[in-house]
């Protein structure tokens, strides 16, 4: 174990062991180490894609480290200049592919917000309903992901259990497993039948008993809490100064979340918590266990969204007026939205008469997320990095766009 | 055993048969190549979570002798490159390519390897095709594929491994339905 | 969903943007060359020499406390002023809760962040670096880099982040051409399929 922190057994300590600490201290002050360079990625199981982290190492300790980015870069903003508005929106979902439909949502919002369209009441709820569960989706994923990368491997096939049927709803819905293009602008592509609402209900209280298994497996267990407590700290400060958001920023203890705090499409209609770090949780604030803790607590916030969503959700059309050969006129928008990864921004110039953006920018949260970890991982141990890097949960397509 | 597995069973009596096996050394060793596939975990992009969803609960790739995914190219024989190939990561792959050992095997998953797929027109930086990088076994098409898809391009890989004689994959398939079940 | 339709005549200003560019006037009467307070997307604009002293004016501002720099977008004009311009925008946010709230409860958006922009020519684009006042502003700046071809001053190594170190030119130019290959393997041009 890491001789940082407090310690965690229970029993305090045998005879003896002080001793042995001293011993342990003595050695290495005295033993000068090499430092030595070595590289983690592109090809490297837990990286979660082809980041490629160049690590500067003394010993066990990590000194000091680079990430290397755009191995997946695609283009994303340039395609916007060259293609239709309604041809780019497909390309937002490759963006964070394991939060599709919440891209596309900021996405559609923006160019609605240029083109100055309304939207459907029933399809605002539609939307906000999809991209909750795409928000449970993208935590279960990433949950079970972080326990592979931290070794265990049994939560991981738990978690695709609820997964796969999560995404056969998203699947029945608009005919794709992973990537949807079902939020068009202005509305949605198909409205939902009262046979999917039931299904949803009944994956909902599923989902809702099986959070307890996961906790048991994760979040209760010593040794992933010895394994996650005090590592990869991350304060208040150092996140809000990375521009770090969504989960990461939330476990440093920062009460912000853009669907509560600049609300968007309809979410100021429901009543839900906003989970955030805290000392009485366990571990110490703005560690990975606490970023573990808010994605868990996230998903329970999500259901009550969901449940909100559908006792609220009235009748009506799903798709609004979008005039063919849509130009919006000239002028710019900037639009956040909240995904589960952090905050999605989309900033769209238009210049009018035309139907194509002229600058299509987008804020990938995992970009902001990752890049702090220069300062975090520094005096880290190596085999901690892993558990940092898997804490961020990012996503490489939205970090290279 | 499989049904298919001694073309010469024929010269040998009927007790014989019991006991005896009469096959080829080659046919032996691509029995066991097919079925013991390697995957290296490699993901690129989108169509790595959905390899990802195949190895794990639903779909359970193990069932076809090929989920043990490893992290390193020296310990796999088959590289699923999954998910869009960017000009700066083509070098990377060549050269994970190149530390595979003999024999290996490609499978291209999903449009963007297979040509650059929805990034082929204004992405720069996609390389349209990963065949212009590694030599291509299977083609999987799909933005992203399905499982089962796949599921089904192992499975064509494997028909490819045993029957190493330049016939036509249908020609294979159909040879396989007349002999009743398939090989696996 | 309360979308904002083109029809109204005087578009409500963004409180937020306007106190900030109160703040920006009292502080630094020539800074601000020219701003929008109402619409959908409020903006102001500073001279490039003052960017840096507008920046950390927001930032420890008493009532703005811009603590976070949320993106850094570089847009290409050729058409604009002579032989081009390049406009580099920063949107600002704060993550912290404001004791005078008037300002997150805006009249139109409810999104509380402000634009700030500058405008370098297209021929010398150099902006000075935010990255000690934002340390998250570093990827953003070696991305506008890379992309736009904006060159920040004043930070250490301005390295390329997404593209390889050798690629030509900066794609999002809106002259930029589409090589014929890199490094052997081709790249064909939209015209091309």
């Amino acid at each position: 174990m890491s001789d940082q922190g407090p310690d965690l057994r229970s029993g305090g300590e045998p005879e003896g062991a002080v001793e042995i600490h001293e011993h342990q201290e003595a050695v290495s002050r005295d033993v000068r180490t090499e430092e030595m360079v070595f590289n983690m990625g592109p090809q490297h199981p837990a990286t979660h894609g082809v980041l490629r982290v160049a690590v500067r190492t003394d010993g066990e300790y990590v000194r000091a480290l680079q990430p290397h980015v755009g191995n997946l870069h695609r283009c994303v903003e340039k395609i916007g200049e060259s293609l239709p508005y309604y041809q780019w929106v497909p390309y937002l979902d490759r963006m964070d592919y394991l939060a599709a439909i919440c891209n596309e949502h900021v996405g559609c919002m923006a160019i609605e917000r240029l083109g100055g369209l309304e939207v459907p009441e029933r399809a605002e709820y539609i939307r906000v309903i999809t991209a909750e569960v795409q928000r449970i989706l993208s935590h279960l994923m990433a949950i079970g992901v972080y326990g592979l990368d931290l070794g265990a491997f049994t939560p991981f096939l738990h978690q695709f259990r609820e997964r796969e049927r999560g995404m056969d709803l998203l699947d029945h819905l608009s005919g794709g497993r992973l990537l949807y293009h079902y939020i068009r602008i202005g509305g949605v592509k198909r409205d939902v039948s009262q046979d999917w609402l039931d299904e949803l209900e009944a994956w909902l209280a599923d989902v809702e008993r099986r959070l307890p298994e996961y906790n048991t497996l994760l979040l209760h267990n010593r040794v992933f809490q010895e394994r996650t407590f005090h590592v990869g700290l991350m304060d208040r400060e150092v996140a809000t100064r990375w521009g770090v958001t969504g989960p990461a920023l939330r476990a440093a203890g920062v009460d912000w979340d853009c669907r509560r705090d600049a609300p968007y499409s309809i979410y100021d209609r429901f009543d839900f918590d906003v989970p955030c770090g805290a000392s009485d949780i366990g571990g110490e604030v703005g560690d990975c266990f606490q970023r573990h803790w808010v994605r868990v607590r996230e998903i329970e916030e999500s259901l009550k969204i969901i449940r909100q969503a559908l006792a609220q959700m009235p009748e009506g059309p799903v798709m609004g007026r979008v005039p063919k050969g849509f130009k919006p006129p000239a002028g710019e928008v900037y639009v956040r939205g909240e995904n589960p990864r952090g905050e999605l921004a989309c900033y769209m110039v238009s210049v009018g008469k035309s139907d194509k953006a002229w600058r299509a920018r987008c804020r990938g949260p995992s970009f902001s997320n990752i890049a702090c970890i220069t300062e975090v991982a520094e005096g880290q141990l190596i085999g901690d990095l892993v558990a940092l890097i898997g804490s961020l949960d990012i996503v490489l397509g939205e970090v290279d766009r | 055993m499989p049904e298919d597995l001694a073309p010469a069973d024929a010269l040998l009596d009927p007790e014989l048969q019991q006991s005896v096996i009469l096959t080829k050394v080659q046919w032996v060793k691509d029995w066991g190549r097919r079925n013991a596939l390697w995957p290296m975990a490699f993901g690129l992009a989108c169509c790595a979570m959905e390899m990802m969803a195949t190895a794990a609960t639903k779909y359970d790739l193990d069932r076809f002798g090929a989920g043990v995914f490893r992290a390193s190219p020296r310990q796999s024989d088959l590289m699923i490159v999954a998910g869009t190939l960017s000009h700066k990561m083509a070098p990377r792959l060549k050269r994970l390519w190149e530390q595979m050992p003999d024999p290996k095997y490609v499978i291209a998953m999903g449009a963007c390897v297979i040509g650059g797929g929805p990034y082929s027109r204004f992405g720069y930086h996609v390389v349209q095709g990963v065949d212009l990088i590694v030599p291509v076994d299977v083609y999987l098409p799909g933005c992203p594929p399905r499982p089962e898809a796949l599921i089904d391009a192992i499975r064509k890989l494997q028909f490819r491994i045993q029957e190493r004689t330049g016939e036509s994959l249908t020609a294979i398939e159909a040879k396989q339905k007349t002999k009743g079940g398939g090989a696996a | 969903m309360a979308e904002t339709a083109d029809t109204p005549a005087a578009p409500p200003s963004d409180p937020l943007t306007e106190r900030a560019l109160d703040v920006l006037r009292t502080a630094h009467p020539e800074a601000v060359v020219a701003s929008e307070l109402g619409g959908r997307h409020p903006w102001i604009q500073v001279r490039v020499e003052d960017l840096r002293a507008a920046c950390r004016l927001l930032r420890d501002h008493d009532e703005l406390r811009m603590d976070c720099c949320h993106l850094i977008s570089g847009v290409d004009w050729p058409e604009a002023g002579e032989g081009g311009e390049i406009e580099v925008v920063y949107h600002l946010c704060s993550f912290q809760i404001l004791p005078d709230d008037a300002y997150r409860k805006r009249a139109e958006k409810n999104d509380p962040w402000v634009a700030l922009k500058v405008r370098v020519p297209r021929e010398k684009p150099e902006v000075p670096t935010v990255l000690d006042i934002w340390t998250g502003a570093d990827w953003h700046e070696r991305e506008t880099w890379d992309l736009v071809g904006v060159r920040f001053t004043g930070r250490r190594e301005l390295r390329r982040i997404l593209l390889p170190d050798d690629w030509p030119g900066h794609p999002l130019r809106k002259d930029w051409e589409y090589p014929a290959s890199y490094h052997g393997v081709p790249i064909i041009p939209p015209e091309g399929l």
